[in-house]
């Protein structure tokens, strides 16, 4: 059975689940473009977040669907799989810069001053890390919690967009973002 | 903090309850948690605290900027990691003021300190430009540095390093983007105009030296703290475009997503660019300023989609996106048409010029009527019924197709008046009528798909209508001339729907209205016309003609052509209706005068002929060869005119063939009457009862000429497809055909008479409330019996459709009829003295209305003659003889009517002793009825008559 047979769904999942040949397909035809939207977010100014991730993603998606002629079963799949990859790429990113800045590997930052100006302030490298790092200690604990902050933080979709990919209402979605938020920011302190 | 999975899961919950509460409350809650569940509180209190915290800070709000990406992140874009004091060119870069998808930009200054002022130095994130092309940059960035206009910021510089960056010095402008400006000062929608119209003088300027700004957006154009615009980046998208070899996709995607929503739909397709570009992209702007949304914000859609919106979808009215109702209001009308316009998807269809665009913006603020005219109501109306297609239900759709079809005749009406009138005062009023109707478009269009079943209940349409109206009053307190007509519209198009009743209050408010505002005398006089027409409308007769008569007599000083004319289209309705009431010595003397006054000065003017048709209409029945002249020369006219509607060109020429065929022209009253029958099917359709208004009097005039069989397969083509398009239950249009059937088996002397009516159906039909509605089919029936010998069944018909009658003992053409069939019927019945009492009441009446050579008289006279001679009072059946001569001359509409009337004749004269007169008359009549029906009672009569002559001469 050949590959570009499989829906994406299935694809998406062997790709999840560590299969290799699966992972290496996918992430071949999606990882060009994942990186340029984490980049383009990146690089965007609060005043003009106007950049609409969902579109970009949702480009890629197509793109993705054009080129290998997948069935197109499940767009869900592949916007939560664009989310952590888009989150790997950034935390890529920031750990470059750092590296850049600090001449030196990655460590794990002290922080004496208040974190919640600190998770504004505009050193963007080190609060990204921070917040990835805490992260993955929801994860453990709660990972719809950390899905929704995968989507929301790093993907950059919109309330609605979330609430729409995770399958649940909005209203549940911000309650996540409220207590996942405060996960984050306690933990940091 | 610690916590476990399975903790979490508690904690998880008892923040939901927590949350849940106000946050007053909270701390109650925490102190009661305290004491039941100590081990997770003080958890539970860190995360409540720590929600609290991001809510103020509004932590994780958006990722934080990361500086320049390196180019060892592996997309080809940006430069390499500039920073504060480094020197690019001449200039030495002090702090990064931002970063977008096509360019960072630098305060910066020069390093040489030629200048002490600081510029903004755009870095464009493209690759080295090949060495070709700098020349062509140099050339651009001339021109552009050349522009000089208060509202744009300077392009001081642009150059390239010598390691190939290229680089955009431009005016340091500290201010806000316009869209922002605007909405955190939450400026009114006057001063937003204003703002934009510093932008579009910016842009017209630019125009005017042939430079295309290309990407007109908000975040280009910054206000300052002193409510100056500034316009930045003019032609750096040009100046960057196609030359770059390296461009990646990332720039392209990003860039693009970032400006697609300003992007004109050429813009999009990726056609050559001109001024145009910039007119729709600053109408997206202004859309954005005034009703703080873009025209398209499409959820949760990919940038294919959005592009396809701009190329493909039409822009929503700027009103129907702006969430502030008050401000959805003062767009509602002249700006949304505005901006409509400037959003057009074809260039061509767009302000021609930036400077068109603010003049008429510039209207707006004057309060002036604005140039941009709403789409056309048809097509709008028709993209409108197709795009509810499915969310209006079947029954909505039939009444919205209905009032939209209506619409657009009154759409068609207004343009070609518009095209006679020229002058800008005509146009304003126009312009005003126009959006009227297109608002009232909007909110019909909201309302379909908002509340469908709204839609489909009666009169919604005008319901809405008249809403819009009121709704506008304010706005034109001071503009009547363009308010009235805007009363006029609606107040038509009630009139138009027979809601006589709304369209006579509204009627009524827009007189008054106009006397108020000291309106022309033309207007005043065509507003009691259009009253006057709802007013008889609803059978108020008598509040009709008065309200006619005040308009003939309205300012009599006013002589101009258009008073002038107006007056004519009232005499011409005043005289109808007295006409129609039995009032001819009025409604003649009416029509005298009208044609006296059109004949000298509008001797080719459509409200002449109108004119002459009504006199035509006048003489029908009552002298036809008068009828007739006159016809012909409002045929004539109607012909040369050519502007007359389909409507008044399919009556005329039924009036036309109906006359001819009463003159026994049979051949050209069938081509009238066939034309006439075109039309009407054009208009209404093949078996409407528009075109059956047409094909009865066809039929009847192709049995005039002797071809019964043709005339009977007519009619019968038309029952089967009146019948197959109505489903049987076409009432009306059977009864007509019914009647038209009767009327030819009476011509043909059909016996037995298989369309006769049954003695139920005459019970029914004779019931008070249906003998009106069924009057012409009865009186057919009444002719059949006298024919057939059963006069006194006729008799008591015909008394009764005489007493139903409006105006019984008037000389309406109705009564004249009706007379003559009794005077015929009682003859039949053998009552000689009724009948010469009935036919000289006709006599008389006749007489008296100047109606004594005509065919009607002759037939009153002729059978008063030979009542007479059957009571054997010879002096008056001889006086009678005579007078029924003097009207020799009249035509007969057929031989059949030749025929009776020799037979009367015969009669008469064997009574007389005119004994060879009269043998010879009933040899004629005989002659005449040759292709009668082989039983038909006519040839027993004839038989009768030529041997009662012939028995005369012998004895």
């Amino acid at each position: 059975m050949n590959d570009s047979d499989l829906p994406l769904t299935h694809l998406l999942q062997l790709a999840a689940s560590g299969e290799r040949d699966a992972l290496d397909r996918v992430f071949a035809v999606l990882y060009p473009d994942l990186k340029k939207i984490a980049h383009a977010r990146l690089r965007v100014h609060r005043e003009d977040a106007m950049l609409d991730t969902t579109a970009l993603v949702n480009e890629s998606f197509l793109r993705f669907v054009g080129a290998s002629q997948f069935v197109v079963a499940d767009r869900k799949h592949f916007f939560a799989y664009a989310a952590t990859t888009m989150r790997n790429i950034i935390i890529d990113i920031a750990r470059e810069r750092l590296t850049e800045r600090r001449g030196s590997g990655v460590e794990r930052l002290e922080l004496n001053t208040d974190v919640a100006n600190q998770l504004v302030a505009p050193n963007g490298d080190v609060t990204l890390i921070q917040v990835h790092d805490a992260l993955l200690e929801l994860e453990a604990l709660d990972k719809e919690l950390a899905q929704v902050v995968e989507m929301r933080y790093f993907a950059g979709y919109t309330e609605t967009e979330v609430s729409e990919l995770m399958g649940v209402s909005e209203r549940t979605v911000r309650r996540q973002w409220d207590k996942a938020r405060a996960f984050l920011l306690a933990s940091l302190q | 903090m610690k916590i476990s999975a399975t903790t979490w899961t508690t904690i998880s919950k008892l923040l939901d309850e927590a949350l849940d509460l106000e946050p007053a409350a909270r701390t109650i809650w925490l102190e009661r948690l305290q004491l039941t569940a100590p081990d997770l509180a003080s958890s539970v209190q860190q995360l409540l605290a720590a929600h609290a915290t991001s809510e103020t800070a509004d932590v994780l709000a958006g990722l934080p900027p990361i500086g320049n990406l390196t180019s060892s992140s592996a997309v080809q874009i940006g430069h390499l990691g500039l920073n504060a004091g480094d020197r690019v060119g001449p200039y030495l870069l002090k702090r990064e003021l931002g970063a977008g998808g096509m360019a960072d930009v630098w305060l910066a200054g020069r390093a040489d300190g030629a200048f002490a002022r600081d510029v903004a130095l755009k870095l464009p994130r493209i690759s080295r430009l090949r060495q070709d092309l700098t020349i062509r940059f140099a050339r651009e960035r001339d021109i552009l540095a050349r522009l000089e206009h208060p509202h744009i910021a300077r392009l001081y510089d642009a150059g390239v390093t010598d390691d190939g960056l290229p680089y955009l010095a431009m005016e340091y402008v500290e201010g806000e983007a316009v869209d922002v400006y605007c909405r955190t000062r939450d400026l009114p929608l006057r001063e937003r105009i204003e703002l934009l119209l510093q932008v579009m003088a910016a842009v017209a300027h630019a125009h005017a030296r042939l430079v295309v700004h290309r990407d007109l957006k908000p975040s280009n154009i910054l206000v300052t703290k002193e409510g100056q615009v500034r316009l930045l980046d003019f032609g750096i998208a040009k100046l960057l475009e196609g030359e770059v070899t390296g461009e990646t996709a990332l720039t392209e995607l990003s860039g693009r997503a970032l400006t697609l929503d300003y992007a004109s739909p050429e813009q999009i397709r990726g056609e050559p660019l001109d001024t145009a570009s910039d007119v729709y992209s600053m109408a997206v702007v202004a859309f954005e300023v005034l009703a703080g949304s873009r025209p398209y914000r499409l959820k949760r859609a990919s940038a294919a989609q959005l592009e396809e919106a701009i190329v493909a979808v039409g822009a929503p009215p700027a009103s129907a996106s702006a969430k502030d109702p008050s401000i959805a209001r003062e767009l509602r009308g002249d700006l949304d048409a505005i901006l409509n316009k400037a959003l057009k998807k074809s260039p061509s269809d767009r302000y021609q010029t930036m400077a068109a665009f603010a003049r008429d913006l510039r209207r707006y603020l004057d309060n002036k009527p604005v140039e941009a005219r709403p789409d056309g109501l048809a097509y709008r109306s028709s993209k409108f019924v197709r795009r509810y297609r499915l969310q209006v239900g079947a029954g909505a759709l039939v009444s919205v197709a209905l009032v939209v079809g209506m619409a657009v005749a009154l759409w068609q009406a207004q343009v070609a008046r518009q095209q006679e009138q020229r002058a800008t005062l005509e146009s304003d009023k126009q312009i005003a009528v126009a959006e009227l109707y297109r608002e009232t478009m909007t909110r019909l269009a909201l309302l379909a798909k908002d509340e469908p079943t709204e839609l489909s209940k009666p009169n919604a349409v005008t319901t809405l209508l008249q809403q819009q109206l009121q709704d506008r009053a304010p706005r034109f307190a001071k503009r009547p001339e363009q308010f009235a007509p805007q009363m006029l519209a609606v107040w038509t198009q009630l009139s138009f729907g027979y809601e006589s009743e709304a369209a006579l209050a509204l009627g009524k408010e827009y007189l008054a209205y106009l006397k108020a505002h000291d309106a022309a005398a033309v207007d005043v006089i065509m507003a009691h016309v259009g009253l006057s027409r709802d007013l008889y409308r609803l059978q108020r007769f008598d509040e009709s003609e008065a309200m006619r008569r005040a308009a003939i007599a309205w300012a009599p000083e006013a002589k101009d052509r258009a008073t002038e004319l107006s007056r004519l289209t009232v005499a011409s309705d005043l005289a109808n209706s007295l006409r129609a009431r039995g009032k001819r010595d009025e409604a003649l003397a009416v029509l005298t005068n009208a044609e006296t006054l059109a004949a000298k000065k509008f001797p080719n003017e459509i409200q002449r002929f109108d004119n002459l048709r009504l006199l035509a209409v006048f003489w029908y029945g009552f002298d036809d060869s008068r009828a007739l002249q006159a016809i012909e020369q409002a045929h004539k006219g109607y012909l040369n005119d050519g502007s007359a509607n389909d409507d008044i060109k399919a009556q005329e020429l039924l009036s036309f063939g109906n006359i001819l065929s009463a003159e026994g022209r049979g051949t050209e009253a069938e081509a009238a009457l066939g034309a006439s029958r075109d039309v009407y099917a054009r208009m209404s359709g093949r078996s409407s009862q528009n075109a059956l208004r047409a094909i009865g009097p066809l039929a009847n005039a192709i049995a005039l000429q002797g071809d019964i069989s043709r005339a009977e397969r007519l009619l019968a083509d038309t029952l089967h497809e009146v019948l197959a398009e109505s489903g049987g239950s076409a009432t009306a249009q059977t009864r007509e055909l019914r009647r038209r059937r009767l009327d030819i088996a009476w011509l043909a002397g059909e016996m037995p008479f298989a369309d006769e009516l049954s003695a139920d159906e005459v019970r029914a039909f004779m019931a008070p409330t249906a003998i009106r509605v069924n009057d012409a089919l009865l009186f057919a029936q009444a002719r059949v019996w006298t024919l057939t010998g059963r006069g006194g069944d006729a008799t008591a018909l015909l008394t009764a459709l005489g007493q139903s009658r409006p105006d019984p003992g008037k000389p309406t053409l109705g009564w004249v009829q009706l007379l003559e069939q009794q005077a015929g019927a009682e003859l039949a019945t053998g009552d000689a003295a009724a009948a010469l009492k009935t036919a000289n009441a006709l006599m008389t009446l006749l007489q008296q209305n100047d109606a004594r050579s005509g065919r009607a008289y002759r037939a009153a006279a002729e059978m008063a003659a030979l009542a007479a001679s059957r009571l054997g009072d010879q002096a008056a059946a001889t006086a009678a003889l005579m007078q029924a001569d003097g009207a020799a001359q009249a035509a007969y509409p057929s031989r059949v009517e030749r025929a009776e009337s020799l037979l009367r004749r015969s009669e008469i004269l064997t009574k007389l002793g005119r004994l060879g007169e009269a043998a010879s008359a009933a040899k004629s009549a005989q002659t005449d009825l040759v292709g009668q029906h082989a039983a038909s009672p006519r040839l027993v009569w004839a038989q009768r008559a030529l041997a009662d002559a012939t028995a005369g001469v012998a004895r």
